[in-house]
Parts: C-alpha cells; structure tokens; sequence
C-alpha cells in the first residue's frame, strides 16, 4: 500500500510539474509579447490621451501611524493622469486619523453616504483645504473588506484600486496596470500587478530608493516563491483568461462591476481571491465577455513576515480563504459554462493547492516509514525526495528567467546571485514547512478558528 | 516504479541545470552591458542637458559604437516625449547629428519584425524630413505595429496630402488595441487635415468611431461639429458620451438643447447621463439650470453629484436652483449641496 501511495504521489508532482511548466510557458511568452508589442512611447501616449480612465485608490488603514503620511504622499504623487486617494480608517486604535489630519491639513466635511454597497458606521469623511485629490473616511472597525467596500462607495472614480496601506508602487505601476483598460475598455474588468517584497530595500518617504535583498532567511525565501506565484503561475493563467486572484495588496478594477457583484464580502478572510471567482461567476452568467488579467510590469512593493509565526499565521489564513472561495462557488467547479477559471483553474486550485499539500506531505511521510519498513528500496526513496526537490527547483529557475526580463536587470550581481540560491535551498525544508502550514489552514478551515493580524515592523527610516 | 522515477529524474535533473545555466549567462551578458552603457549613459544626459539648453553649443558628435547610438536613441526617444517647441527641434537636431536617425532607417529597412517596430518607433520620435519616404514605404508594412507607428510619424510631419491614407491605417489597425498610438495619429491628422477626419464616422467599428469624435473635441474643431451632432444619434452609448463630452469641450452653444433632450429622454445610458452633464456645466447655459436642478433632485449618488457641479458652473441661475433644491426634504441631497460635492 505505501509503494502504491508513493507512486500515486510521484505522479501527481510529475503532473503538477507539467502543469506549471506550461503555465510559466504561457506567462514567458506573455511577458515577451507584451515587451515587443509595446514601443518605447506606447505607454505614455495612451496615459496622455483623454482615453485613460480615472481612478481611485482605495487604501484601508488600521493602526497605520506610523507610515500612511508618507504611504498617502507617495501615492498622491504617482503618476498618473486622473487620480484620487481614499483612506480608510478602519476604528485604529492608534492615532491614524489625527496624523492624516494634522499632515493634510483636513476638515471635516459631511458627505452623503452612497448607497452602492453596505459597510460599517462612517462616523466622519476629509478632504485637505488644499486642492490635494485626497478624501479621508473614518470609519468603524469592521475589517479590511469592510474598509474596501466604504472606499469604493466614495471613490468618485470609473476604476479603483485596492492596495494596503504598507504597499508601495512604483511610480509608473498605475499607467501599466491601467494599460489594459486603455487598450480593451469593453472587456478588461480587473487586472493584477506583480507584488515583490520590500524587506531589504531603502525606503525613503514612501519610496524604494534602493533595491535590496532580506538579509532574513524567511523574508529571502518568500521573495523566490513570490516570483514562482507571480511571474509563473498567475501570469501563465492570465494568459488563459483562468486567474482566480488578483492581490489584495495591489489591484485595480472596474468600480461598477465590483458594485454589480456586490463588492467585497465582509464574513470571510479570502476577500480578494473571493471577488475574483465572484467576478467570473457573475460575468460567465450574464455572458459578458471580460478579461481579468495579471500585468507583470507594474510593482507593488509589501513587507513580508519575518518570524516563523507570523508566516504561519499569514499562511493558514491563505489557505482558509481560498478554501472559503472554493466553497462558495463550488457550482463552478469543472464546468465548462464557466470558461477556463471554471473548468480548469478550479479543479487545478483544488488538486494542487487543497489535496496537493496532503499528498506531497502524506508521500514524504510514506515513503520514509516504507524505507525505514524495508517495503521501498533505498534507491526508490532516494529518487522520490530527488524528484520532489527538483521540480520545485525547476518552476523558481523558471520564475527567475522571466524575472530576468523584467526587474531582475536591475539586480546588482550579488543580489542576484543570493535569489538564485535561494531558488535553489527554498525547496528542501521551507517548501515542505509552509506545506505543513496549509495543512493546518484546511484543517482551521473546518473549526473555523482565530486570525491574528500582521505584525510589521515599518518601512519607514 | 524505479525506471519512471529514475527517468523523471533525470529529465528534470537536466532542465534544472540547463536553466541554471541559461539564467546565469542571461544575467552575466546584462551585467556586461550595463556596466558598459550605465557610466556612458550619465555622461550623455549631462551632454545633452547643456546641448538643449544653449542654442549655440557645439554640435554634437557621432559616437563609433552601435551600442552607444542605441544607448542615446533611448534617452533621446525618451526626452522628446516630455519637450514641445523649439526645445523639441533641438531634440530633433541631436537625432540627426548622433546618426540615430540613419540607425534607424536601417532598423524599419530590416528583416526582423521587432527591429522595425524600433525603428519606427524611434523616426516618430525623431520627427526628420530625411525619413518621410522611409516611413511611407512602412506604411506598407506587413506588421500593423509597424504601419500604425509609421502613420503617427507621417501625420505629424509627412505631406497633408498623406492624410486620408493615414487615417485609413487608423482604422485598419484600431481593433488591435494600440490605442495610444491611434488616438496619437488621429490628433495628429485632425491638427493638419481636419476636415479628414470628417470622412472616417461610421467607420464600421465602435471604437474608432469613439477615437474620432475624442479627437474632434479634443482638437476643439468647430468645423466638425455636424459630426458630432451626428454620433448623438450613434447606437453605442460610448459613442454618444464621447460626442456629449466634446461638445462641451468645443463649447458649442448650439448644442444646449440636443443635450437636454438627451438628459430629459430617460432611457440614457449612465455613462451618457453623466458625459451630458458635464458637457451642460461646461456650457455653462443658464437655460439648463432647472433640467439639471431636476436631475440633482431625482438622480442616484453619482448623478446628482455630476449635476451639482454642473449647476455650480452656470453662476447666479445655478446657485438659485442649488438654493432652491436644498429646500427640498432629502438629508442625502442637502448633505451633498453642503459637502460641496466630491470634486
């Protein structure tokens, strides 16, 4: 029986192998095509015509002290044609809103509360007395969803962007996040951009003055398997119209198709993923043609854990909202009716992300009791843990040669020869600890138990 | 079991190494460039930064090397989008005297599809009489990137007469989505040959239509105005925006009572609700204050927000009808006249 399950494991790492190939593949050729489709003034002559449409940046700030001045200034200064910043104060129990008010010189103003979507007490909204596109509601605690619903509801603008208040983007993420809705209006409903991790950077007044690596271990490692996701598999399934998430750090969409499936949903830890698979759901039934796609290009920047229970946390509540959106729109599953996001992104959620850690974990823990048993030869066991590192080893070399074409030219050499190792080190011990983790998501999934919050030490200097 | 895993093995064990490899060579062939071109490229911008701000510096010098041309070609592409002017003849002298511009002759001349694009790309940028045939000759290029590029270039300094041929490469290649360059080579024929575009609404596509009736409004051609009167009655509501839009932006008084009707009919798309809305608070015509004081009385949140700022741009008869709606007995509209809207 252990031989068989061994065997039945093996194949499903050479299956996900394959199809994670394919998808870097597909996200490879994506990224090519877009670099050579688009010449050196594509960009800006889209932005600068009057066919960039306008958007809101929605930022929900819970005991954010610390950096949302300089979060809000940099944002306030990206660029950007048509733009307005949103904070949320989400009941902080720290001075958020007085230092907002204090650094922006706000006023309070009344304003009527729009009827789009339902949220928590606003107790008061701000504008600066100068001409600064900034509105500020304060709000009660109600969660980050809540806090997204409330700004959306506010926002003056046809497209909005959810980003968290620690993320920062570069100074050009807008224009090319926003390029597919220039080129495609009719369809494109919401677009993604790639997050890397800032741990290691300067960070200077909302800025990343200089591109660093972590020097800790964990951080260093959750930048490679950021690529793998990002640059591997989320652009492979964009390419085919299948992406289930768009980051709750940094995506933009189509405010009324947002308000038209509801907008977030507030009793969940998944919510962006959740929308996502909503959005499909909802434009699939109603036969609109649409287009949710991941831009490679435009950079969000977020700091990642650094201690193992922090990354655990982090982790199981992942796991728990793509679980809780899996549940939810269980109809969808396998069913052509629902394009690629239906009948094939979910199935392949379910496999690899849902019974995969169970499998690769329960082969790992098979395997050895069949070496150590005598029922699996020494050489066997040795090629199912080779085979197990080296497809991993195989999709993060593959991330990093798309990543090569992007931002990774602006890696000094030793930068990139420390994400190259870690590449290679990620997949032989923290791969198969974040397993364990996902595991224990599933498994609160079902008890249903506490979330604790991020604990962050700050960018700013 | 053994010889599946064993096979597995070593094929991925060989891919492993093989983009081991390939990554590495990749990386050390950026890093060679970089640290040729990264010292020579400050050097340059701090050339040309005392180039375009004295008329009478000495010209500048065709560098040997290819890879410097392309290293100046970039930042030269780059500086010309920002400058206008006479700052941009300067820009337009330095491509020709570094031979960017001959480079890039022989970029659209060549074989290779992307070099083309490049090269295109780079004679839009350069804006030199010396590539006008070159770039006619692209308008026949089997790449639609290529053709469009070239029509941007030639709208903007090609003979007027190119115009309707240009215009015509405009609506060829719209629906491939460049709508950066398109919209760049629409204003740039409307600019010197308005009256084309006046031949290109129906075109038979939905977006180059919208693309059109943004350029006339942009343009603020008067004399096209029967065209966009004429998009009002489009099928698609995004066409009508885009003319409701611009006959706010050309400022056309005439226009006041169609836009009205197009408000009071009750069947409007939202999109065109609001595009009507802003065009009558461009306007400006006290005649609309009540229409709009209704739609700022009975609309949804962004509605009458839209209305509200419109009103507060007629002057007295706007604020009289901002005064006598806040009578009216409902907190969200009297919270939004106090607010003092969004904007």
């Amino acid at each position: 029986m252990i031989v068989g399950f061994t065997s039945i494991v093996l194949i499903y790492f050479l299956a996900f192998a394959v199809v994670h190939i394919a998808l870097t593949g597909l996200a490879f050729a994506d990224v090519l095509r877009t670099r050579r489709r688009q010449t050196g003034s594509a960009l800006r002559l889209a932005t600068r015509s009057k066919l960039a449409p306008a958007i809101s940046i929605i930022v929900p700030a819970y005991n954010e002290s610390m950096g949302i001045a300089d979060s809000v200034r940099s944002l306030l200064a990206l660029e950007y044609p048509k733009l307005e910043v949103v904070v949320v104060n989400d009941g902080s129990s720290d001075d958020t809103i007085e230092r907002l008010i204090a650094e922006f010189d706000l006023r309070e103003v009344t304003q009527p509360l729009p009827p789009y979507l339902e949220h928590a007490e606003v107790r008061a909204t701000y504008v600066p007395e100068g001409r600064l596109d900034l509105l500020v509601i304060d709000k009660a605690n109600a969660g980050k969803a809540d806090a997204l619903n409330a700004g959306i509801n506010y926002s003056r603008h046809e497209l909005v962007c959810a980003i968290d208040a620690d993320s920062i983007l570069e100074k050009d993420a807008l224009i090319k996040a926003a390029m597919p809705f220039i080129d495609d209006p009719a369809r494109t409903m919401a677009t993604g951009g790639m997050i890397r991790i800032a741990n290691g950077c300067r960070v200077s007044r909302g800025r990343i003055t200089a591109l660093g690596m972590p020097r800790n271990w964990l951080a260093m490692f959750q930048t490679v398997e950021y690529l793998r996701t990002f640059s591997g598999a989320r652009g492979g399934w964009s390419a085919v119209n299948g992406l289930l998430i768009v980051s709750g750090a940094f995506g933009l969409f189509r405010k009324d198709a947002v308000i038209a499936a509801d907008g977030y949903r507030t009793d969940i830890v998944g919510e962006d993923i959740e929308l996502v698979v909503r959005l499909h759901r909802t434009l699939r039934k109603r036969r609109v043609p649409y287009r949710i796609v991941f831009v490679a290009d435009p950079v969000c920047w977020t700091e990642a854990p650094e201690t193992l229970r922090v990354l655990r946390r982090q982790r199981r509540r992942w796991q728990r909202g793509s679980i809780e959106a899996l549940v939810l729109h269980w109809p969808m599953f396998g069913r052509p009716r629902y394009g690629v996001a239906g009948a094939v992104a979910l199935p392949a959620l379910v496999l690899f992300e849902l019974i995969g850690p169970f499998l690769e974990i329960g082969g790992y823990v098979a395997s050895t009791i069949g070496f150590l048993s005598g029922s699996i030869v020494g050489d066997t066991y040795l090629l199912f843990l080779a085979i197990a590192v080296l497809y991993g080893m195989l999709l993060s070399l593959g991330a990093l040669m798309i990543e090569l074409e992007g931002l990774g030219r602006r890696l000094t050499t030793r930068q990139f020869a420390r994400v190259l190792t870690f590449s290679l080190i990620e997949n032989v011990g923290y791969r198969q600890f974040s397993l364990i983790w996902r595991l224990e998501g599933v498994w609160q999934f079902f008890r249903k138990g506490e979330w604790g919050a991020m604990e962050r030490r700050g960018f700013t200097q | 079991m053994n010889e599946l895993a064993l096979a597995a093995t070593v094929v991925l064990g060989c891919a492993v190494l093989v983009l081991f490899a390939v990554s590495i060579v990749r990386r050390l062939v950026t890093e060679v460039s970089q640290r040729r071109t990264a010292p020579r490229r400050q050097e340059f911008e701090q050339l040309l930064g005392e180039f375009l701000a004295d008329d009478d510096a000495a010209p500048l010098v065709r560098p040997a090397r290819r890879s410097d041309r392309t290293m100046m070609r970039r930042v030269l592409s780059e500086v010309a989008l920002e400058l206008r002017g006479a700052d941009l003849d300067r820009v337009a002298t330095a491509f020709e005297e570094l031979g960017i511009v001959d480079d890039a002759i022989d970029d659209l001349l060549a074989f290779g599809k992307l070099r083309r694009r490049r090269g295109a790309d780079t004679l839009a940028s350069a804006r030199a009489q010396c590539s006008v045939d070159v770039l006619t000759h692209g308008l026949d290029d089997r790449d639609l990137l290529v053709r469009l590029t070239c029509a941007r270039a030639l709208a903007v300094f090609g003979p007027v007469e190119l115009a309707p041929r240009l215009l015509q490469i405009v609506v060829d290649t719209v629906e491939a989505q460049e709508l950066g360059s398109s919209i760049a080579a629409l204003l740039a024929v409307g600019e010197r040959a308005p009256s084309t575009l006046a031949n290109a609404v129906p075109s038979g596509s939905v977006l180059m239509d919208e693309l059109v009736i943004v350029a006339v409004g942009e343009l603020r051609l008067h004399e096209l105005l029967p065209l966009v009167h004429d998009a009002l009655q489009h099928p698609e509501p995004r066409v009508v925006a885009a003319a409701a839009r611009s006959l706010g932006q050309i400022g056309d008084a005439d226009s006041v009572e169609d836009l009205m009707r197009e408000l009071t009919r009750g069947r409007s798309h939202p999109a065109v609700v609001l595009a009507t809305l802003e065009a009558l608070g461009e306007l400006g015509d006290e005649r609309t204050a009540s229409v709009l004081a209704d739609v700022a009385a009975t609309g949804d949140f962004a509605t009458r927000i839209a209305a509200i700022d419109s009103l507060r741009k007629l002057g007295a008869s706007g604020a009289m009808s901002i005064d006598a709606i806040k009578a009216i007995d409902d907190p969200q509209l009297r919270m939004l006249i106090t607010a003092g809207g969004t904007g």
